[in-house]
């Protein structure tokens, strides 16, 4: 087996320190800190939602707001169809088709 | 007191209550900051976020997991956010002094070794650090909550939502490009 180099003894050396990082706690009054930022009289929640979430909502509800349209003017658009059938049938029921000649003539 | 009962305390109105958890765990929380952002101001800002968002979100925390994994989980993940927040500025910086005319490349931030290090570990800190944040974020993440908060394989893959061969698998690819980087660099540079 050949020696390391001393490249790779330096390399070994500086990753050693990984086992000294993290050596240093928490600031003192940190603990006030958090307290003081905490919403004054409000309960915890369930989080906020992410700004990916409150997106697809957005979106969902555009989409069911045109589908909503959608379905009212086809709705619309079909009474209209069936007001017009109804006042047809009365008009040929009752003879009230428009006549082409006034009928004084 | 065990960590449900203060947590169901909280809940049930009783906001103090929330003082434990933070002194149980600020330590941590501070650690892990500071090993993934080592800036010391920063490090604080982003721990006190930590517990403020672990406040307003403790409505949703079932026990599945442990409070400790819940707690590391959002650190990790507001951690790697000022990250990239900061990247995209610093980018965006290069990008108008591009444009400013402004030929000469913005002065790198001067690297900062891991300030937990003792003196004579600085500069081996400065150098380690900076090829550290290099490596890819779940790497980097999976290496310090090992190297620098001394979390278990099991512990590391319930934060990072993984299994835990795949943690071992981040750590041992993780130090492998450290070792040939620093290798790289001491040969480019003794």
């Amino acid at each position: 087996m050949t020696a390391p180099t001393p490249f790779e003894q330096e390399a070994s050396k500086t990753l050693d320190v990984l086992g000294s990082l993290g050596l240093d706690g928490a600031p003192r009054h940190f603990t006030d800190g958090v307290m003081h930022r905490l919403p004054a009289g409000k309960m915890p929640g369930r989080g906020r939602l992410s700004g990916g979430a409150r997106v697809a909502i957005a979106a969902l509800l555009a989409l069911a707001a045109l589908n909503a349209a959608a379905i009212m003017s086809a709705g619309s658009r079909s009474l209209g169809i069936a007001r017009e059938a109804a006042v047809d049938s009365l008009a040929v029921e009752y003879d009230l088709t428009p006549r082409t000649q006034p009928t004084w003539e | 007191m065990e960590d449900n009962r203060i947590v169901q305390e909280v809940l049930g109105g009783n906001q103090s209550a929330f003082r434990a958890i933070v002194e149980r765990y600020q330590d941590r929380v501070f650690r892990t900051c500071l090993g993934m952002l080592r800036d010391r101001e920063d490090a604080e800002d982003v721990a006190q976020d930590v517990f403020v968002e672990v406040y307003n979100s403790l409505g949703s925390f079932r026990g599945e997991a442990k409070l400790s994994t819940w707690i590391y989980r959002i650190a990790v993940t507001k951690a790697l956010d000022h990250i990239r927040k900061k990247n995209r500025k610093k980018r965006f910086a290069r990008v108008q002094s591009l444009f400013a005319g402004d030929m000469e490349e913005p002065a790198e931030e001067s690297p900062r070794a891991h300030p937990g290090l003792r003196l004579e570990e600085q500069e081996r800190g400065d150098i380690l650090m900076r090829h550290i944040d290099r490596l890819p974020e779940n790497q980097k993440a999976a290496l310090l909550l090992f190297s620098a908060d001394g979390l278990s394989y099991q512990e590391i893959s319930e934060v990072l939502r993984t299994t835990v061969p795949a943690v071992e698998s981040l750590i041992f690819r993780a130090r492998l490009t450290l070792r040939k980087r620093l290798y790289a660099f001491y040969r480019n540079h003794c």
